[in-house]
This record gives C-alpha cells, sequence and structure tokens, in this order.
C-alpha cells in the first residue's frame, strides 16, 4: 500500500522538481530570455499539477458525445482542466509582455545578458548621485 | 446620493468596485489625448473610492455577489467583509490623491501618444488590487494577481522611452510577479486538492470540520508567501525599487503606496484562514515564523533605507520596513494585533504616498533618478513640501502627535499581549533604525544650503494630495478614534478560530 501511495505521488514530486528548476532560472539565469524560459516551466509545470490531480486512471476525458448520457461513464474531473486553461491564458499574456520588453532592453542596451545591463544601470546611478 | 441610489451601489458594491476601474481602463485606452485619460482614470477612482464607502459607511453584513447568480461551487463570488471594505476605502481614497496629483509626471514622462495607455494600465493595475480584496475564489485571486502584475510591468516599461533603465525594471516586476503568481497558483492547487472547494468560504468551512488539515494550510501558506511578494515584504521586494525607483514617477505617485497595501491586506487573509485551521501548536510556530520574518524584514530595509543614495529608492525601502511591522501585527494572531497591523498598513500608506508625490514633484528632467541631494535646502526653497515630508517621516518614525505613533502603540501592545518578544524588538528596533534615516534626510532638509541651479518642485497638481495627506498625519495623530475604530471593525471581520 505504501509503494502504491508513493507511486501515486511520483508524477507530482516530478512535476514539483520541474517546476523548482524553473524557479532557479527565472531568479537567476544570467540570460534574460533563460529568465523567461524558467517562468513559463513554472507555469507549465503549474498547469500539469492541476490537470494530474483531476485525473482518474480509465477515466474519459469530460465531453459528452452528441445523443449518448453519461450514465455509466466515468470522467476526469472538468474543473481542474479548465483552472489549467485560465493559467495558460495568464501565463501566455505574461510571456508575451516579458518577450517584448526584452526586445527593448536589447534595442536600448544592446545586450541580453543581466549582469551587463546591471553594470550599465549601477553605471548611470553613480554619475546621477554624484552629479 | 438619495437613498435608493445608495441602497442600489451598496448591494451592488462588490462588482461596482471592480468595474469602476475595468470600465475607466477602457475608456481611457480609447481616449484620444493624456489629459482626457487621466480624467477618465480620475473618475474611474472616484467611482471605486464612491462605491467602497457606500459598503463601509454603516458596515453591518458582508455583501455578496454571486456572478450570474450561480452560487459556488458551479460560480464564482465576488464579496466586501469589513477587511475589505476597510481596505478599499484606503486604495480608493489614495489612488484618487495619486492619479489626481501625478498629472504633471504622466505629461512630462511618458510619449504623448502613450499617454491614454499608460493611464489605462494603471487604472487595470487598480482594478488588480481590488479584485485582491474583493475574489472571493481561489482561483479568480489568482488570475487577479497575474493581471495586477502584468499591467504594472506594462506601465513601468512605458517609461524606458524617457529612461531606459525602466526597462529592466519592468521585466523584473513580470519574472518576480510570475514567479509569486506561480507560487500562489501551488498553492490554489494544493488547496483545492485536499478541500475539494475553491471558494474562499467553502475552504473555510471544510477546513473547519476536517481533522488533518497539514496540506491544506501548507497550500494557504504558498498562497500568502506569493501575496506577501506583491505587499513588498522585505526579502521580497527588489521589483517595487526597480517599478517605483526606476519606472515613471507617475506609477510610484499613482500606484506605488496602494498596491502593496491591497497585496498585504490579501496576505493577511489567507494567514488568518490558515491560522484558524491549524492546531494550537502549529498555530503557536506560525505566529513565530511571521514575526521572525517581519522582525527581520523590518531591520533590513530600514538599514537600506539609511544607506539609500535615492529618494525614491528610500521611499521604497522605509515602506518595506513598515511592512515588517504590519507582518509581525498579523503575527499576534489577535484582534488587537490585525486592528494595530491595519492602522499600521493605513498610516504607511499615507507617508509612502507623500514620500512618493515629493519625490514626483522634484523629478528631473533628464531622468528618473531623484538623488537624495534633490532635498538639499528643501526646507528654504519649498517650506510647505518640507513639512509634508516632515510629517511623513515622523509618522515613519512613530513619534508623538502623529498616527504613527498610536499604530506603533497598538502593534506593541498587541505583542506584548501576545507575547511575541522576537516582534516586539522588531518593532522598537525598527522605530530606532527609521529615527536614523529620517535624520539624514531633516540634516539634508533643514540644516544645508540649497544649492545655487536646485530645480523648483512642480507641485501644481500634487500640492491638493499632499495636503489632504499631511493633515491626516497630523489630525489623527491627535485624534486617533475614528481610524482605530475602523481597523478594530476591520479586524472584527476576520476568524482566527479557537480561543486566540
Amino acid at each position: 500500500m505504501v509503494s502504491l501511495q508513493i507511486l501515486a505521488g511520483l508524477p507530482y514530486a516530478l512535476i514539483v522538481a520541474f517546476a523548482l528548476i524553473g524557479a532557479g532560472l527565472a531568479a537567476s539565469a544570467p540570460n534574460l530570455l533563460k529568465r523567461i524560459v524558467g517562468v513559463a516551466m513554472i507555469w507549465t509545470a503549474l498547469a500539469l499539477f492541476l490537470v494530474a490531480s483531476g485525473v482518474l486512471a480509465g477515466a474519459e476525458a469530460p465531453i459528452l458525445p452528441p445523443g449518448q448520457g453519461a450514465f455509466g461513464k466515468v470522467f476526469s474531473n472538468p474543473l481542474q482542466q479548465s483552472f489549467a486553461r485560465a493559467v495558460l491564458i495568464a501565463g501566455a499574456a505574461g510571456l508575451i509582455l516579458a518577450l517584448a520588453i526584452v526586445v527593448r532592453i536589447r534595442e536600448a542596451y544592446g545586450s541580453i545578458e543581466g549582469d551587463a545591463i546591471e553594470a550599465a544601470d549601477r553605471a548611470q546611478d553613480d554619475t546621477e548621485n554624484e552629479a | 446620493m438619495s437613498g435608493a441610489l445608495f441602497d442600489f451601489v451598496r448591494a451592488n458594491a462588490p462588482i461596482l468596485v471592480l468595474l469602476a476601474p475595468l470600465v475607466a481602463m477602457a475608456g481611457a485606452a480609447l481616449s484620444p489625448s493624456g489629459r482626457g485619460a487621466w480624467a477618465i482614470v480620475l473618475l474611474g477612482a472616484a467611482a471605486l473610492t464612491a462605491a467602497a464607502l457606500a459598503a463601509a459607511i454603516g458596515y453591518d453584513q458582508r455583501l455578496s455577489d454571486p456572478l450570474g447568480g450561480w452560487n459556488a461551487p458551479l460560480g464564482v463570488a465576488l464579496r466586501i467583509d469589513g477587511l475589505s471594505a476597510y481596505a478599499l476605502v484606503l486604495i480608493g481614497v489614495f489612488a484618487m490623491l495619486g492619479i489626481g496629483g501625478g498629472l504633471g509626471a504622466l505629461r512630462d514622462e511618458i510619449d504623448r501618444e502613450r499617454q491614454p495607455l499608460a493611464a489605462a494600465a494603471t487604472s487595470a493595475a487598480l482594478a488588480g488590487a481590488v479584485g485582491l480584496l474583493v475574489a472571493g475564489d481561489l482561483f479568480v485571486l489568482f488570475a487577479f494577481l497575474q493581471w495586477m502584475w502584468i499591467a504594472l510591468g506594462a506601465l513601468t516599461a512605458m517609461g524606458a522611452e524617457h529612461d531606459r533603465r525602466a526597462g529592466p525594471a519592468a521585466l523584473n516586476v513580470v519574472i518576480v510577479g510570475a514567479i509569486g503568481t506561480g507560487l500562489f497558483g501551488f498553492g490554489a492547487a494544493l488547496v483545492f486538492m485536499s478541500t475539494g472547494a475553491a471558494d474562499l468560504d467553502q475552504v473555510s468551512g471544510v477546513l473547519s470540520a476536517a481533522e488533518d488539515t497539514r496540506s491544506a494550510s501548507a497550500g494557504l501558506g504558498l498562497m500568502a508567501a506569493g501575496l506577501a511578494m506583491a505587499a513588498g515584504l522585505a526579502p521580497l521586494h527588489a521589483w517595487a525599487v526597480g517599478a517605483f525607483s526606476r519606472g515613471p514617477a507617475w506609477s510610484a505617485v499613482a500606484l506605488g503606496a496602494l498596491l502593496p497595501a491591497a497585496g498585504a491586506i490579501a496576505a493577511g487573509r489567507l494567514v488568518a484562514l490558515a491560522a484558524s485551521a491549524l492546531a494550537p501548536g502549529l498555530q503557536h510556530g506560525l505566529s513565530l515564523g511571521l514575526s521572525l520574518l517581519g522582525a527581520v524584514g523590518a531591520l533590513a530595509a530600514s538599514a537600506q533605507a539609511m544607506a539609500a543614495r535615492d529618494f525614491r529608492r528610500f521611499a521604497v525601502y522605509a515602506g518595506a520596513a513598515q511592512a515588517g511591522c504590519v507582518a509581525i501585527g498579523f503575527s499576534a494572531a489577535s484582534a488587537g494585533g490585525v486592528s494595530g497591523a491595519l492602522f499600521q498598513l493605513a498610516n504607511q500608506t499615507v507617508s509612502i504616498f507623500i514620500l512618493y508625490a515629493a519625490a514626483a514633484a522634484l523629478r528631473s528632467e533628464s531622468g528618473a533618478g531623484a538623488p537624495m541631494q534633490v532635498l538639499q535646502g528643501l526646507g528654504k526653497r519649498a517650506p510647505f513640501l518640507s513639512l509634508a515630508i516632515s510629517a511623513a517621516l515622523l509618522s515613519l518614525i512613530g513619534a508623538p502627535m502623529t498616527a504613527g505613533f498610536l499604530s506603533r502603540w497598538s502593534l506593541l501592545q498587541a505583542t506584548f499581549e501576545a507575547r511575541i518578544w522576537w516582534g516586539a524588538a522588531g518593532i522598537i528596533l525598527s522605530s530606532l533604525a527609521s529615527v536614523i534615516f529620517a535624520a539624514r534626510a531633516f540634516e539634508r532638509m533643514y540644516l544645508r544650503a540649497p544649492a545655487p541651479d536646485a530645480p523648483r518642485p512642480r507641485t501644481t497638481y500634487l500640492a491638493p494630495g499632499l495636503f489632504i495627506a499631511a493633515v491626516m498625519i497630523i489630525a489623527f495623530g491627535f485624534d486617533g478614534a475614528a481610524p482605530l475604530h475602523a481597523a478594530d471593525a476591520a479586524a472584527g471581520s476576520l476568524n482566527w478560530g479557537g480561543g486566540r
């Protein structure tokens, strides 16, 4: 029984590990695009986590074929799937904005390396504060 | 307002407070001129405040609006209880003062053709903050959180024409926001998996009957952590440094004070829900952890404020230090502590608003920076502006005869009653640290000679907001009965469970 419980938890553990790798990338990758990839990983993992929590073994997709009843059938929980869809939409909106901002940063700084940009910003701060 | 209209507004307040900034957002985006968009957004903030006041005046019951008549679990509901009524009035008033005063900054810093969009993004972020307070459902809360971050990121990025440093700051807002919202989403998924409910009322009902609530409480903790990022609690405030010190001064004056307040109150509500579901031993651990986090955050942010070389950055750090004190108040897990925390949060909002508005008045032509030198000799150059700044700083310290004294006092009382010595030490030490960083500002303002070429502060639009905020600090410092009573009423609507 215990081993079954561990097996049942395995997908969640993998998903959370995936999300943590994404969080690490998003928080500390030097390249701005890699940071955005990290964010995408977190949100993908979140959608997977939600869908995984609604799946039943041997269940069908929660769609009624025309002319048939639901009697005697087992469906996956549609609620988590609709949440996952909301997560995907909200995540896509954030990603698009982030990518657009990276384009503008590249135009203004000529680089998408976080360290170089940070150094340029600090230099500008210093000249302002000493003026 | 006539009786029938008042009743209508009051009954529909949960949806009206949300619709006001959303409609204003659409109107502003379509407006041909920046000034027109600004007027529409200001009107939206005024409508939001009116609806919030209607909900708050003579508050006697929670208002609930199941959208489309669908009750949970099939539908989602918007709700206003005492806590959110308090927060909505606070946010509405400061949105009005900030947006009203920000017109000069908006026109100076944002390209002419983008001014309507910037005003629209501001209204969108305001709607997100309102959504955090009225959403009755975990996943609606999630959507509003991401909505708020995206709006703030877009608004910050619009400052990049004026100062390119706004670009990386905006990216940081979007990425940090997405991490925080992701954290919140995992927490919401955990809560949903362990309770089978997404509606906050139903979650609370399931938790109060459940035997083992640990995984749901962990989920609530993750959600609160995601919101604490929006609250700008000290280790998580790096985004605010970028958004409000490198982004346009317009966004700092219009949103800088109120977004963290909305995040803090939404986080506090979830912490209270988690605490009410936990066994007493774990409840104690939660209090201890939260008070430690608050104390460390308050001290770290105070140290940063001492070292700040930029006035707007100084304001961000001062706000983060106050957020630590608010967290300590919530950790006392008593009606007194929460009421103190809410009063402190209101004072923080007033003081930080004054600092951002002053920074906007002292903005430079060339870039977004406002080095501390702008304060040099301000006492002679602009006596009223420096008086307002002084009132804000004294209130942040908690000096007697300012509103900050009363809120620090009630926070201290609550931490002593709850025997949270860490928290009490954090409040006292951060108050002492504020003396040091405020002294630096006083010294610059009153003891140094003004630079000969220093530009005049541009307070044309900002003066009314600065005046009202400074009068609030002094008036409530002498007679704090009204805000204390409001904070008590708001705190009473939180359920801490058990005998605590």
